[in-house]
């Protein structure tokens, strides 16, 4: 009797072991979340329209390109939120309150031009490729995500 | 049939080995040459702001302001490094799951 159930758990082990071994897998989400088209579009036009924004810096006095700004100014806040609001996304979003914060480039640049009126075309050609590799930051995370496959 | 579990926990131990081996090399690789070019642009970077400034052809305030985004780069580069890591994690975890799934079926 002992001998037969003995027999019949060493039959089953291998079954077991799958089913043991598919529940710890299966219960292992994902770290970081899954590529984002929607997100990928926004960081590229976002791209786009900071560098041609400061490219407005030399010739575009910092009050008459206000409107620009604010438009630029919500369109940022608006991929921090999409970006805020995705599970498993913390590094993504960190990446974005980086250029919305104080003290960090975008804020800085807009300071700059704030107080100068207007920048050197050596000083926004400067400044744009770096936020063009800022851009380049958050574009590469985004790409370099896995795609959900369903 | 008996299961011989030995040879399957031997089997999948060198299939873990290569599936690490395979994965985290390239991203070790991978971040070394990030860092290098990283630190090669920086070097670069600030040589000719400060030639600029010397030459008058950006105001302090923007010299400040490149250096601001100096420190921006390095930290948004660490991030999307961090998380790179994680997807490379993540493909391993499948990686794992597919070696056990195949493993254990062959051998049922």
């Amino acid at each position: 009797m002992i001998m037969n159930q003995f027999l019949k758990i060493k039959r089953n082990s291998g079954f077991l072991l799958l089913l043991f071994l598919g529940i710890t897998f299966n219960n292992c989400s994902p770290s970081i979340a899954f590529y984002d088209q929607y997100a990928f579009t926004q960081a590229t036009s976002l791209k786009v329209d900071l560098q041609n924004l400061v490219q407005e810096s030399p010739t575009v006095s910092f009050v008459e390109a206000k409107a620009d700004i604010e438009k630029i100014n919500v369109e940022l806040k608006k991929a921090y939120e999409y970006s805020k609001g995705r599970s498993k996304n913390t590094l993504s979003t960190d990446q974005y309150l980086i250029l919305l914060s104080d003290n960090h480039l975008y804020k800085t640049f807009l300071k700059t031009w704030n107080l100068q009126g207007k920048l050197s075309p050596v000083g926004a050609d400067e400044i744009s490729n770096k936020i063009g590799q800022l851009m380049d930051q958050i574009i590469q995370l985004e790409s370099g995500k896995r795609k959900q496959t369903h | 049939m008996a299961i011989d579990i030995k040879a399957i926990l031997k089997q999948l131990e060198d299939g873990v080995v290569d599936l690490a081996k395979s994965k985290f090399k390239g991203l070790t690789k991978q971040a070394t040459a990030d860092g290098k070019k990283l630190l090669s642009t920086i070097k670069e970077d600030l040589a000719r702001w400060t030639r600029l400034l010397a030459e008058g052809l950006i105001t302090k305030a923007e010299f400040e302001t490149l250096l601001v985004g100096q420190k921006d780069l390095i930290e948004m580069s660490a991030l999307k490094q961090a998380g790179l890591t994680l997807v490379k994690i993540d493909e391993f975890k499948d990686g794992i799951f597919n070696l056990i799934t195949d493993t254990v079926t062959g051998l049922i």
